[in-house]
């Protein structure tokens, strides 16, 4: 490495102290590099005071509004069969039986039927954004899948071959995100999460899915983790994630 | 309540706290933008973006992570989709030549107030300005940028190498017209 490029790893903080020993005792013999070291600090300081800017007020009022219209998804998407069975039996003392089992089967079928369309809906959205083959597409196709009101294997289906082989890391994450969020089979989660962490090459991604299978206490993922343990093709990091995830399973 | 404190509450649920986080890093995350952009009105919608991405991301937040570092990852890939979405540049592809377009007096009101080394800054190649911005303004490690560019740690050292080394040759320039 050039002492230039030395330099700058020295100011900012980033060479091995053996190595900072030598710049710091070159600095003080030579009068030019300490000049270029001044010039550095000089602009690194310009830099560092460049002033935060004033965001606009409409971006406040945004912001505010969005989170106050914020609703978790699983209160706005999950079907509560049980406390419409409540008011119904609630009813039922005071109307007569025969009525209101005739109310509540019209009530539960047409619920059944808005979460069909709904899915529909969801599925015909998510087929026009994905046919697009965008990654800002996918990313907006998985996040449709959110709205699903129901875990539906089509979708899954989907999801998991995105995270299985999008060539888009960001596309890879946000299925898997999703796919925490939605899928209700652990099973099929372990299994996929499982086998995409076999193939996987990015570290974030690797790490992602060891946190992942560690939430879902994939014990079948064990061996796995042992071969990336073991393997020196893989980052420190992963490698740490991956001895911290057998700790926690154990 | 430190950052992760913060973030870790919301994650339980507690949505209004982060209200606060947004209060902590909305100038820093719309000053990120707008000197990667120099857009006002895209700035604005992409920091709104990227506490939008919190909200719906926010179980994938390890308790373990650095929000900082978190929220300029979700900020980066923030601009890098919109960017795909309109099929523009958003790398080395744009040369400094064609960003000079992007120097224009009433594009954006700060650049009117725009210090020697911010004009030269604006000058850099969009992925040079960038590592610099995370290197020398938001003081990030080479290990935190390499996590939030999703590149190794030894590319980011060449980037910052680079990235120095074009903008000192930018301010010398600058200061032999002044002469």
């Amino acid at each position: 490495m050039s002492i230039n490029n030395k330099l700058i790893d020295f100011v900012n903080g980033e060479l091995p102290i053996e190595e900072a020993q030598v710049i710091s005792k070159q600095l003080q013999e030579d009068d030019l590099l300490m000049a270029e070291f001044e010039e550095l600090i000089q602009i690194q300081e310009e830099v560092a005071e460049l002033p935060l800017l004033e965001v606009p007020s409409a971006m406040d009022a945004t912001f505010y509004k969005m989170l106050s219209e914020y609703k978790p998804k699983k209160e706005t998407k999950v079907v509560r069969l049980v406390p419409n069975w409540l008011k119904v039996a609630a009813v039922i003392g005071l109307v007569g039986i025969g009525v209101i089992i005739g109310l509540q089967l019209n009530n539960q079928n047409s619920q059944i039927a808005k979460v069909e369309d709904s899915l529909l809906e969801t599925k015909a959205e998510m087929a026009s954004l994905m046919a697009k083959g965008l990654t800002s597409s996918k990313i907006k196709a998985i996040n449709v899948s959110l709205n699903a009101p129901r875990a539906d294997q089509e979708v899954i289906n989907i999801l998991v071959n995105l995270l299985k082989n999008d060539e888009s890391t960001n596309v890879r994450l946000n299925a898997l995100e999703a796919l925490l969020e939605i899928a209700t089979s652990e099973d099929l989660l372990q299994k996929e999460f499982t086998e995409a962490l076999r193939y996987e090459k990015k570290p974030v991604m690797q790490i992602s899915l060891i946190h992942a299978l560690v939430q879902l206490n994939a014990q079948g993922a064990l061996p796995l983790f042992k071969d990336i343990i073991e393997d020196e093709n893989h980052i420190d990091k992963v490698k740490d994630e991956a001895r911290l995830g057998q700790i926690k399973m154990l | 309540m430190t950052d992760e404190q913060l973030m870790i509450l919301v994650k339980k649920g507690q949505i209004e706290l982060l209200g606060q986080l947004y209060e902590r890093y909305k100038r820093v995350l719309y000053s990120y933008f707008i000197r990667l952009t120099t857009d006002q009105q895209l700035s604005q919608d992409l920091t709104q973006n990227v506490f939008e991405r919190v909200l719906r991301y926010k179980q994938s937040f390890k308790d373990d992570m650095n929000v900082k570092n978190w929220l300029f990852q979700i900020a980066r890939n923030v601009r890098a989709d919109h960017f795909r979405s309109k099929k523009l540049p958003i790398d080395d592809e744009i040369e400094i030549q064609e960003l000079a377009h992007l120097i224009q007096p009433n594009k954006v009101d700060y650049q009117e107030q725009m210090s020697k080394v911010e004009y030269a800054l604006q000058l850099l190649k969009p992925s040079y300005k960038e590592i610099l911005l995370l290197s020398w303004y938001e003081k990030l490690s080479y290990q935190d940028i390499a996590e939030t560019l999703e590149i190794s740690e030894s590319n980011v050292k060449v980037r910052v190498h680079r990235a120095i080394g074009q903008l000192r040759t930018i301010l010398k320039k600058k200061s032999y017209e002044h002469q």
